[in-house]
């Protein structure tokens, strides 16, 4: 009698035992696997005049890292486009359509912006922003990942002086 | 003489931090210095914003709302040939928080406490006492800043 509580115990000691390392096991590859999620939701664009070897190694540590990363030319980069099929471009003629004529980078990545519908929030950065470390950029974008504003930025001014900062 | 040469390149450089601190301050606190000269019914006044985005996040309602009045400021120059609308009211940096505050979206400042961001270009100097005081994402660098050469690895 007494070993068939003995046979229970071990019995129910293994039980717990195995569901507790498949919890712990389960766990961990939930958190690995929202951490990469959470990168490759990040969508980004760099804004630039033309690719240059800075510009698209930028683009490249971004991508590196699980960003969703492009870059926005302002200049026909069909010359680029065999280096990477991350260069967009929009061109004048796109614009004029929108009776846009001063043909700047931030009006070319509004009209691309406006037919991507899956996007739902994008960081644009200029090309001349720059980091220690991409992995500080990927920080920032997780710790809004969660934030619904529509507008994130350094700072915004109102004229009737409700200045947020 | 060694003592006039150190006296005056610490004014110098005093001098250079207290433009910069000067500019910077009346840039981000101060004043907005490109607020359209004329007046549209499209944007009333009172709605006028102004943001600084060289790095910012918007979200599909924003660039929405931005088509949107994209769509409506060409519908106002095809109706009214003779307007001239003034070339402030395009730029994004007016444009992007106006129409965000003309559909009453949420705008947010993030967290910049780490960051080292002005409007003058950034030299090799003032990126070493940045990093030194714990800064990490910079702008506006220019050059192939050798202090950062770990942002392209």
């Amino acid at each position: 009698m007494w070993y068939r509580s003995i046979f229970g115990s071990i019995i129910l000691f293994s039980c717990c035992f195995i569901l507790y390392y498949f919890q712990t096991h389960l766990s961990f590859n939930t958190h690995s696997l929202s951490i990469i999620n959470k990168n490759i939701h990040h969508t980004a664009i760099i804004l630039a005049r033309r690719p240059s070897i800075k510009i698209l190694k930028h683009l490249n540590a971004l991508i590196n890292v699980g960003v969703n990363a492009y870059l926005m030319c302002d200049e026909n980069p069909s010359k680029y486009m065999n280096i990477t099929k991350r260069i967009l471009y929009v061109n004048d003629e796109s614009l004029a359509q929108y009776g846009l004529t001063r043909n700047r980078v931030w009006d070319r990545v509004f009209i691309w912006l406006y037919n991507q519908s899956s996007i739902d929030y994008v960081w644009l950065m200029e090309d001349d922003l720059t980091w220690t470390n991409v992995q500080h950029m990927v920080n920032l974008f997780n710790k809004y990942a969660n934030n619904s504003a529509d507008l994130l930025s350094r700072n915004i001014i109102h004229k009737n002086n409700q200045t947020l900062g | 003489m060694g003592e006039i040469f150190i006296f005056s390149s610490k004014n110098s450089i005093r001098f250079t931090k207290l433009k910069c601190t000067i500019l910077n301050f009346l840039f981000f606190f101060v004043s907005w210095i490109w607020w359209p000269k004329t007046y549209l019914k499209l944007f009333p006044e009172n709605k006028w914003s102004g943001s600084l985005n060289m790095l910012s996040r918007v979200s599909r309602r924003l660039i929405q709302a931005h088509q949107y009045y994209i769509h409506q400021l060409w519908e106002e120059r095809k109706q009214n040939l003779s307007i001239k609308i003034d070339n402030n009211y395009y730029f994004q940096e007016f444009f992007t928080p106006t129409v965000a505050h003309m559909f009453n979206l949420t705008m947010m400042i993030y967290d910049h406490s780490n960051m080292d961001i002005h409007v003058i270009g950034l030299s090799e100097d003032q990126i070493g006492k940045s990093l030194a005081n714990g800064k990490q994402i910079f702008h506006p660098v220019k050059h192939d800043s050798q202090l950062l050469i770990n942002a392209t690895a």
